[in-house]
């Protein structure tokens, strides 16, 4: 289906100005039509929920545990290279395989979204500026990976800051709120070319710091989904998909208690409160009570994307 | 006495279907020929045109390519063209605005 607008001429002296004043209605209406339009058509987000839903489901496969001592009821795990994406419990075998493991998901999932999406503007001619989204991604992969570790090093003896809410919490605050003020600051519409790059650069080491001192909260090992979560929050606000945006808030609210046990809201403890019980060295089971409700959500919202043609294949 | 709103009309993109075109390009990283053809119901020889208004004046930018052995066209939006049809649309707004007094 196509939308012709249909907008008035090229104003001239003689139509100046009651004409212009009856057009200008239509005008911005068509205005509107035209770009709900291209909205739909560009969204094509029903890809990247499928594949991520995909990947984080099928992660508890890297928790393969070894059966703890008799008498021993946990113990700390082997740590591999990035000890923020493994359980910090749990006799896990391959601790290296799962920190690999979310760092590919982030990486090769953010890489094969780009190519999606580049070759859906192939074939259907208008194309979604994926680089946002992915820069989020970026941000908080470099908070996880880098901030984190630098500042449960320099900032205390005890090796994390978890315990540490007057050093920590003051840091999530001034650089969250820094980073938003140094972001709208540099796409001002006045900024000149440096102005915004040197602001774009700021604004993003001021919100890696923030996914740092967030990151330090999630000890469960699942902070990969926060990195996922970003990315498709601004997504759905670079698409200005509804849609997207309430599986986006779902994913986000389902991920913490993935992550902290906050009381009931821990998703470990609501499966065995529901009678699937398990024990701490079973690292499979531990990962897939945790991972199941993020994963499904993106799935869920993957299927309601494609069947509502919003974010999926292209009209004919 | 205050200006008239149609003052802050732009020449170059007070026109229907250039206004069409830049509001695609600012909704998307970039776009193709024939999707704004398809959209806005044009000849090729027409768009070409209003394409070509819009390069000069610098408030798009154009790149030419090839998919496999088709050659494809795509234009995207330059920040002056961002402000350009923010400008268009404040001057329509206000003149909505002024007809609603």
């Amino acid at each position: 289906m196509c939308i012709a607008i249909e907008f008035g001429d090229l104003m001239t002296d003689e139509d100046v100005p009651d004409r212009d004043e009856q057009t200008a209605t239509d005008l911005l209406d068509d205005m509107r039509t035209l770009r709900a339009r291209v909205r739909t058509d560009r969204h094509g987000f029903a890809f990247p929920l499928f594949l991520f839903g995909a990947l984080i489901l099928l992660a508890p496969l890297t928790y393969v545990s070894t059966p703890l001592d008799p008498g021993v009821t946990f113990e700390m795990v082997q740590r591999g290279p990035f000890p923020q994406f493994a359980p910090m419990f749990g006799n896990v075998k391959y601790p290296g395989v799962i920190d690999w493991y979310w760092v590919l998901t982030i990486v090769g999932g953010m890489a094969l979204t780009g190519w999606w999406y580049r070759r859906r503007a192939l074939r259907l001619g208008v194309e979604t500026d994926t680089r946002t989204p992915f820069v989020a991604a970026g941000a908080a992969l470099a908070g996880f990976l880098l901030w984190e570790p630098l500042l449960n090093g320099l900032l205390t003896e005890y090796g994390t800051l978890y315990s540490s809410p007057k050093i920590n919490l003051p840091i999530l605050v001034v650089s969250a709120v820094a980073a938003t003020a140094v972001l709208a600051w540099a796409f001002r519409p006045q900024r000149t070319d440096t102005q915004r790059a040197a602001g774009v650069f700021a604004g993003i080491l001021l919100a890696s710091l923030t996914f740092a001192t967030v990151g330090i909260y999630m000890i469960k090992g699942f902070s990969a989904l926060l990195a996922i979560a970003a990315a498709l929050l601004v997504l759905a606000w670079w698409e200005r998909s509804a849609l997207l945006a309430v599986v986006g808030v779902l994913f986000t609210a389902a991920s913490i208690p993935a992550n902290h046990p906050l009381w009931y809201w821990d998703l470990g403890y609501v499966f065995q409160e529901l009678g699937w019980t398990t024990s701490w060295d079973d690292g499979t089971v531990f990962a897939l009570q945790n991972l199941l409700l993020p994963g499904l959500i993106l799935l869920a919202g993957g299927a309601v994307a494609a069947l509502t043609r919003h974010g999926a294949a292209p009209r004919e | 006495m205050s200006d008239h709103p149609t003052n802050g009309l732009n020449d170059v993109v007070h026109q229907k279907h250039r206004l069409g075109i830049l509001t695609i390009a600012s909704e998307s990283k970039r776009v193709e020929f024939g999707y704004l053809k398809d959209t806005l119901q044009l000849t090729g020889g027409n768009l070409s045109r209003h394409l070509t208004v819009l390069v000069d004046a610098g408030l798009l930018d154009m790149e030419k390519g090839y998919d496999g052995r088709r050659p494809k066209t795509w234009v995207s939006i330059t920040r002056a063209g961002r402000q350009a049809l923010a400008d268009e649309v404040a001057a329509l707004r206000a003149l909505v605005t002024r007809l609603g007094e």
